[in-house]
């Protein structure tokens, strides 16, 4: 295989924070995402607020509460985007998979090309290329125009590290003109052509292309100068110093690549036998340049070079002195910097600057760097790989704090079990005791039998029973009455006897008339009475049931908290010891990988010096030879 | 010195973005990631059981309340403050933060208060201090009756627009 690795040029913040910011826009899409369940708007209201490890953990809760009921494909997408956001990988590929082959979640085309699109990025981030390929290829045609681009982005990134150029070329005919990711993806594609010597007039009218692009903002124009150089490169690799002077001449004096551009100019003159126009080239590096950049120590070391070869040997002697001074400088300022990578400030540095933060944004996770840093590490400090580290370090601080916290509110959780224990015995003990309890039973008993008598009321239809205060007086009376007249021989009853047997009929008629009437106003007042105190009674049964319940399992659930107040707390001890071994591992692969990267620069830095020594050494002797 | 220097350096510069590691380090990452990625896996499934079991205990279901807030309308009102009180004593008073409050208005709902209550009827009083329409200072109360039964209760304090009129509209919603 010719090439062990292909290296591409990736849009580093997007890359790290692209999916977050698909799902934001996702998320922002109200009509799309309305909040269905407060589960899920409580978990968007830490998401929006950059707290994923809250997030997550609402989302987690919801799940194993169950209350997340009307509205399941949202959550869970961001829930697989939060994953895979936070590092869990492996999470959020299952996630993803269980959203898509569920039947259950019934997930719209919109949902599931995005569940598609953040898989295969998952599946890039774990170098699965087949399968982020194959997943972003489902994707069928739902996402947002700024997600499509990304996508045909990654699916250019994709085929280019599968060799497949036919493919990846394709995907530049399907991006958008103006698009940023196709401005990538062509000098992607330009480079790894060029690399692989392969198809080379295309790679630079690929890079042709974007070098006229109207750029409009930083990044533009850093594609811009890059496409430039690169161009510069072709043109040197084929002798064309003119050509390449050309390209050189359009980058920056100020952007990311100025100092190559100008070493690149300065070769290029020189070999276009330009030896003045070189060393101005290079002077103008050395001059504006920091001093630490590689590229300033080879313009430190060429300019005497330069010099030597227009004979002017007193004057490369002097440079190359003032090189070999510089040098030393350098060496000595490394190894305070290499003192200063081993030492606690370092760890400090990198430390989250508030520990209640979650989830630092990258490329700002570290604070005040050491000057020294800057000056030799630059290129380190703001690389893809040392601020994921940071971020992963600071995270891992992050879930330190969170147990340290659990931790510390385990005393007060079993101070509150105990305080609910003893609570409980003391209203046992009191309820026991009392006869609240007693006379409860007695009311529900005599509800029961006024019920039963409003039953029997209704079926015989007794009008009677219904009868107020006075009307029952009436009636004893009227009883009372008849009574008495039964008791009046026939051959007695006079006149006033049979006005009085007529009056006692007209009233029993009246009174009769009367309750008949009222019976059914009456019975459904009685009714109504009676379902309030049956509702009434119903609660208090219910009331007793449940405290009945309460008594019952009470002793079994405070056995069941103490149970899961042991564990967790054997838990958080457990996971503390893990997260203080991973925090010691972190630290050192911070400080290897630092170290690594300056002792690639301070080797540089000896061959400089050393070269500069020989070159001063070789010079010295010459001239005392044609003395 | 040669040129093949420099063309080193240009395709260094071009080509090999700075690789750190071989791929036996590579490996050793990926295994410290997978580590990594593990413990905080697990991380989080002990905050979600701890935060279940603090809820468990302290706000059992048959006592709990929650009342939670959330925005649905567009420049008509930016929330400040909120103060709730249950049964006329204040439970607790919220000042936002640009970001909370740019949370809510994006459609996150935050759980504003939680905490216990007896079965029966309790009024929930919310007032939401912040800015009207045109900017102008803004305060506005609601108050409802509510139920609490056996089971946890939710309230939602809605803020919304009634845009025929251009002003905010406050709702409280119980959620079943």
């Amino acid at each position: 295989m010719i090439f062990s690795k292909i290296n591409i040029f990736v849009r580093t913040t997007v890359l790290m924070l692209g999916c977050i910011i698909s799902l934001t826009v996702c998320a922002e899409e109200k009509n799309l995402h309305k909040v269905e369940d407060l589960a899920y708007g409580v978990s968007l209201y830490d998401f929006y607020q950059g707290k994923y490890f809250s997030s997550i953990t609402d989302l987690l809760v919801a799940q194993q509460n169950q209350s997340l009921l009307k509205d399941k494909n949202n959550p869970q997408l961001l829930l697989g985007g939060l994953y895979l956001s936070y590092g869990l990988y492996s999470k959020s590929s299952d996630v993803f998979e269980e959203l898509l082959a569920s039947d259950a979640f019934n997930a719209t085309p919109e949902v599931k090309d995005r569940a598609w699109y953040l898989l295969g990025k998952n599946y890039y981030e774990n170098e699965m290329l087949d399968e982020a390929g194959k997943s972003l290829l489902k994707v069928e045609g739902s996402l947002q125009e700024k997600d499509e681009e990304e996508r045909l982005y990654w699916l250019n990134t994709v085929f280019l590290k599968k060799y497949d150029v036919v493919s990846a070329v394709d995907m530049l005919y399907k991006m958008q003109d103006r698009s940023i990711w196709r401005y990538y993806a062509v000098f992607n594609t330009a480079t790894y052509l060029i690399r692989a010597e392969t198809y080379p007039d295309y790679a630079r009218q690929l890079l042709l292309d974007l070098s006229l692009i109207e750029a409009n903002d930083s990044e533009e124009k850093l594609l811009v100068d890059k496409a430039n150089l690169a161009l510069a490169y072709i043109s040197l690799k084929n002798n064309n110093q003119q050509e390449a002077i050309q390209h050189f001449l359009k980058i920056r004096t100020n952007g990311g690549v100025t100092s190559e551009a100008l070493l690149g100019l300065g070769w290029a003159q020189y070999r276009d036998k330009n030896y003045d126009d070189s060393i101005a080239s290079w002077m103008n590096l050395v001059s504006t340049q920091t001093k630490s950049d590689l590229m300033v120590q080879e313009a430190l070391i060429s300019i005497p070079y330069v010099f030597e070869k227009k004979q002017d040997n007193d004057q490369a002697l002097y440079l190359y002195g003032l090189a070999v001074e510089g040098y030393k400088v350098q060496i000595d300022e490394t190894k305070k910097l290499v003192d200063y990578i081993n030492s606690e400030q370092f760890i400090a540095q990198i430390s989250p600057a508030n520990m209640s933060d979650e989830v630092p944004p990258l490329f700002s996770s570290v604070k005040d760097v050491n000057p020294l840093m800057y000056r030799y590490l630059s290129k380190f400090v703001f690389s893809k790989e040392f601020n994921a580290s940071v971020q992963s370090y600071q995270q891992i601080k992050y879930l330190g704090y969170k147990l340290d916290r659990w931790q510390y509110s385990m005393p007060s959780l079993q101070m509150m079990l105990s305080e609910k224990r003893s609570t409980y015995k003391n209203k046992l003990t009191k309820t026991l005791g009392d006869d609240s309890l007693k006379r409860v039973k007695e009311l529900i008993t005599r509800k029961n039998t006024l019920l039963s008598k409003v039953n029997k009321i209704e079926s015989n239809e007794n009008f009677y029973a219904l009868a107020e205060q006075k009307e029952s007086e009436y009636i004893e009376v009227l009883s009372a009455v008849k009574t008495a007249l039964v008791d009046v021989p026939f051959e007695s009853e006079d006149a006033d006897v049979g006005e009085l047997r007529f009056k006692h009929r007209l009233l029993q008629g009246l009174l009769r008339w009367r309750l008949e009437t009222e019976y059914p106003v009456r019975l459904w007042q009685l009714k109504k009475a009676t379902k309030k105190l049956d509702d009434t009674t119903k609660n208090m049964q219910s009331r007793l049931a449940s405290l009945k319940h309460v008594f019952k399992s009470a002793p079994k659930e405070f056995a069941e908290f103490d149970a899961r107040i042991v564990n967790k707390e054997e838990q958080i001890n457990q996971l503390k010891s893990r997260v203080k071994n991973e925090l010691i591992k972190q630290e050192q692969r911070i400080r290897a990988a630092a170290l690594s990267a300056l002792e690639v620069h301070r080797n540089q830095i000896r061959l400089y010096h050393d070269r500069a020594l020989y070159a001063k050494a070789r010079l010295y002797d010459s001239m005392m030879v044609k003395e | 010195m040669r040129i093949s220097t420099l063309l080193l350096v240009l395709f260094g510069l071009l080509f090999n973005q700075a690789i750190l590691a071989e791929d036996k380090q590579a490996d050793e990452t990926q295994g410290v990631n997978r580590e990594i990625e593990e413990l905080k896996n697990d991380v989080l499934e002990l905050n979600r059981d701890l935060f279940i079991l603090e809820e468990d205990l302290l706000f059992s279901a048959n006592t709990q309340i929650s009342v939670f807030v959330s925005v649905d309308v567009d420049d008509l009102f930016e929330l400040d403050s909120m103060t709730l009180k249950i049964d006329d004593k204040v439970v607790t008073n919220y000042l936002y933060t640009a970001r909370e409050a740019g949370s809510l208005n994006k459609g996150g709902v935050q759980r504003l208060y939680i905490g216990n209550l007896t079965s029966g009827e309790h009024e929930v009083t919310a007032f939401f201090i912040g800015k009207g329409p045109s900017k102008r200072d803004f305060k506005r109360a609601v108050s409802k009756v509510i139920e609490k039964t056996e089971n946890a209760k939710f309230v939602e304090l809605k803020i919304t627009g009634d845009i025929s009129k251009e002003q905010p509209d406050f709702i409280v919603k119980v959620w079943e």
